[in-house]
């Protein structure tokens, strides 16, 4: 049996990685719908392969791909999207999402998420390869705001601007990860409340949560940096009640990928923000 | 205004330690030396931990300090570089590396038993198809043996090396106390049947049966190319189907 959400906004999922995968199978925890990294499972077969298979006829599935690099000015790798194709394919998802960022050039392929600079550029080639990529997935796909730790000079246009101009010019919806938001905002001196109220409610397809560290430099300089390795801080629940407020009722993610604890904290993390989504409910009534 | 393409390869320019990146980055508290540090300390440690999740077992070898400096030194030339977001598939030039890295060139075993490691990497995230088992050769007429063409497991690999790379494993996995230097081939079949990837030692005359099979030659093709004094046709055949080496079958015309 295939579960379906009843409610696909008031789902809190949770991103799977592989030391949960036996006691999800074992346990089957009251998830609303697991998130993997698509790139994780390009390969032929194995058992990667059979545990998505089996943990899939239990829960919906979102593909999140890391590698795509949508923003890269070579073009988009043919055969990556024929792979995420095949893997849409097998395991019928029902998000897709990639990223706002590149990490290809050259034939030297990068495991980060760069930023892109926010000019007419690249807002023509990032509209061309999600069009791209809709066009051949056959399907709509979420873009995720990044965590940046630099701006550059050459940006004319914010995030807010730019992403949401991409989406409603591609059909594209916005994957929100609200930890990014803080993590940029205090990196560059935004206005993480301000940077919110500019994303219209109506194009954000889902929400990601997580955690990260701080990073102090030798000369005493903080940045902020994503490493999904801890809960999910007070500021970024606040900012996450505030999307709520604004309307932004998605499919709501836990992510952590770095010191992965075990699974009932991830369960604690999931129930705290259904505890949001329900206390929302309520106040609409 | 500097296009994209052009930023991009700066970028690129600055992991190899140019500096012209930092010259397109907003001054805004931070340096952009350290703002973009974190791009390429994230890069160097997620390539890092790749090759340790692919080479656990070199890893235990040499130990960790030395694998991770291996690692670091292996990431600072370009041409190592992953060429595509398939992490999966990157990594197998590493053992070629190690070959010529200093620190571990004495190691005279170590990129041969760093190959067979990808090897095994390799083969747990092959194609799955059900092994062959005794079954199906039961109702076979033992005429069409001779006209019998075996296919080997699509995750076998076939792996032979100068040096008793057997006794290496068996460091690793404290079932040996130390390597002797004994000038010792070793012959491996690495293969993944059902859900876990096994390593299984063979003879010389194995090694060069299940070659020829390996290459499509028929049972009694490869049988005849080797030395038949050496070998134990009907022990290596119930080996191969214990050990679910086949998944097909097909009759020469």
């Amino acid at each position: 049996m295939t579960l379906q959400p009843l409610n696909p906004h008031d789902l809190v999922g949770v991103g799977l990685r592989h030391p949960h995968y036996s006691y999800v199978l074992e346990n089957k925890p009251p998830v609303g719908w697991f998130e993997v990294h698509s790139e994780n499972y390009f390969m032929k077969g194995g058992p990667a392969l059979q545990f998505l298979e089996r943990i899939r006829k239990e829960y919906p599935l979102s593909l999140h791909g890391i590698g795509l690099s949508l923003g890269s000015a070579d073009g988009l790798d043919k055969n990556h999207l024929r792979r995420l194709k095949d893997l849409i394919h097998q395991f019928s998802p029902f998000l897709v999402s990639e990223h706002l960022s590149w990490s290809r050039i050259n034939d030297a392929y990068f495991p980060d998420l760069i930023p892109v600079p926010y000019t007419e550029e690249t807002f023509t080639l990032l509209a061309q390869h999600i069009d791209e990529a809709q066009t051949f997935l056959g399907r709509e796909i979420l873009i995720e705001n990044p965590s940046s730790y630099l701006e550059y000079k050459d940006s004319i246009f914010s995030e807010t601007d730019f992403l949401t101009s991409l989406c409603q010019k591609t059909g594209a919806k916005i994957l929100l990860d609200i930890n990014n938001v803080y993590v940029s905002a205090f990196n560059h001196g935004w206005d993480a409340s301000a940077y919110l109220q500019a994303i219209p409610a109506e194009l954000v397809g889902e929400v990601h949560l997580a955690g990260h560290s701080l990073r102090t430099f030798e000369d005493g300089s903080v940045l902020r940096v994503d490493t999904h390795s801890s809960c999910v801080c007070d500021e970024v629940w606040a900012l996450y009640h505030q999307a709520l407020q604004q309307g932004m009722r998605a499919p709501t993610l836990i992510e952590w990928d770095e010191e992965i604890p075990n699974f009932e904290l991830l369960m604690q993390e999931a129930t705290k923000a259904q505890g949001y989504l329900q206390q929302k409910r309520i106040a609409y009534g | 205004m500097v296009n994209l393409r052009a930023l991009q390869r700066d970028f690129l320019e600055s992991y190899r330690g140019d500096s012209s990146f930092e010259n397109h980055i907003r001054m805004n508290g931070p340096s952009p030396r350290n703002r973009l540090s974190i791009h390429h300390n994230t890069i160097r440690v997620g390539l890092k931990k790749a090759l340790a999740i692919t080479y656990p077992l070199t890893w235990e070898l040499i130990g960790e300090d030395c694998a991770n400096g291996a690692a670091y030194a292996f990431l600072r030339e370009q041409s190592h570089l992953p060429k595509t977001g398939n992490l999966d598939e990157w990594g197998a030039a590493f053992p070629d590396f190690l070959e010529q890295f200093p620190p571990t060139q004495s190691l005279a075993y170590l990129s041969d038993f760093a190959r067979l490691e990808w090897l095994k990497h390799v083969a747990y995230s092959a194609k799955d198809q059900t092994p062959l088992s005794v079954h199906a050769f039961k109702d076979m007429d033992p005429e069409n043996y001779a006209k019998l063409r075996l296919k080997l497991h699509p995750s076998a690999y076939l792996f032979s090396s100068s040096h008793p790379l057997d006794q290496v494993l068996g460091v690793v996995n404290g079932d040996v106390e130390s390597i002797e230097l004994e000038s010792r081939k070793s012959y491996a079949l690495v293969i993944r049947p059902l859900q876990s990837v096994h390593i299984h030692w063979l003879s010389e005359v194995e090694f060069a049966f299940f070659s020829f099979l390996k290459k499509g030659e028929s049972l009694i093709e490869a049988i005849e190319k080797i030395d038949g004094k050496q070998f134990q046709f009907h022990e290596t055949l119930s080996f191969s189907l214990q050990n679910g080496l086949f998944s097909e079958y097909a009759f020469t015309s």
